[in-house]
């Protein structure tokens, strides 16, 4: 399901605000494949992405009776996404210091293997092997086409910060893509 | 690498959650709304309990009241063993209520 325009965001916030269940439904079906995208981007594991989107969803759905439209939904939603993976990762490192550095490089090498099979799996495993804030940034000004001043109110970056890290994810990525898929990129 | 293109790929390799993500979140939210539900009625019983205890308390207050401006007899003993058996009564559903509470949130 696509993204919403703003006048059906607002009819079924309004009706999620007035209790009703199914358009809440319909405003997690809008939005979770992207808010998935970006929780992944950060966490860079899809279990983990899941559970942490599940519980942004019951917390939007808790905190949606307060929400006043002075930003839009999007921006709203990915931002408790982003919070709460950072939040998510930082646990992480507190409880596993040494075994996610492993992990994420046995990931990494997997990632370069199966890699060949399809493009998906080349971008989706690009992306996984490039940092939170590059990969992130990247994700939310091409994939949900937000302007730098939307990317920074989700990020809570800098313009500066969002402007490398763009700069930076772009050649990170043609980089690994390069790596994966040599001459074919090209093509692309 | 042109916008275009990075722009292409990475719509084009949206990732997904499972198929059943959307109805494992309804579900969990149904449990939630019930478990708070469950919370508001035990806090509402738990508040309504301090309200008796507190009419107790006063029953036994005015029964050592009685007793203390030399009114003797039945009354204050009458007063103060309503209050006694009223506050024990009620304190019993209060540590059930807190208990049951306990175990739900």
């Amino acid at each position: 399901m696509a993204r919403l325009d703003p006048e059906q965001d607002r009819a079924l916030i309004e009706r999620v605000q007035q209790g009703d269940r199914w358009a809440f439904q319909q405003l997690v079906e809008a939005y979770k494949d992207e808010a998935f995208s970006l929780a992944c981007s950060i966490v860079k594991d899809t279990s983990l992405a899941e559970d942490v989107l599940q519980e942004v969803f019951l917390k939007v759905y808790d905190k949606i009776p307060s929400f006043r439209f002075q930003s839009s939904f999007y921006t709203w939603l990915y931002r408790i996404v982003v919070n709460r993976c950072y939040n998510e990762l930082r646990k992480q490192k507190r409880r596993f210091p040494f075994f996610r550095k492993e992990e994420g490089t046995i990931r990494e090498e997997a990632a370069v293997r199966v890699d060949t099979e399809d493009l998906k799996t080349n971008v989706n495993g690009a992306l996984a092997q490039m940092k939170a804030d590059e990969a992130l940034t990247l994700r939310l000004f091409y994939l949900s086409e937000l302007s730098i001043e939307e990317v920074e109110e989700v990020t809570g970056f800098s313009k500066s910060k969002v402007k490398v890290c763009l700069h930076r994810g772009r050649k990170s990525f043609a980089q690994i893509l390069k790596r994966q898929l040599g001459k074919e990129i090209e093509d692309l | 690498m042109k916008d275009e293109s990075i722009k292409r790929l990475l719509q084009a390799s949206q990732l997904q959650p499972s198929e059943d993500f959307t109805s494992q979140l309804m579900h969990e939210l149904d449990r939630q709304i019930a478990r708070k539900m469950r919370v508001k009625l035990y806090l509402l019983m738990a508040g309504i309990s301090v309200f008796f205890v507190g009419i107790a308390l006063a029953l036994i207050a005015s029964g050592f009241s009685f007793r203390a401006f030399g009114v003797g007899g039945a009354l204050p003993k009458v007063g103060t063993m309503m209050g006694l058996s009223v506050l024990a009564f009620l304190l019993l559903n209060y540590v059930s209520s807190l208990a049951k509470l306990a175990g739900t949130a």
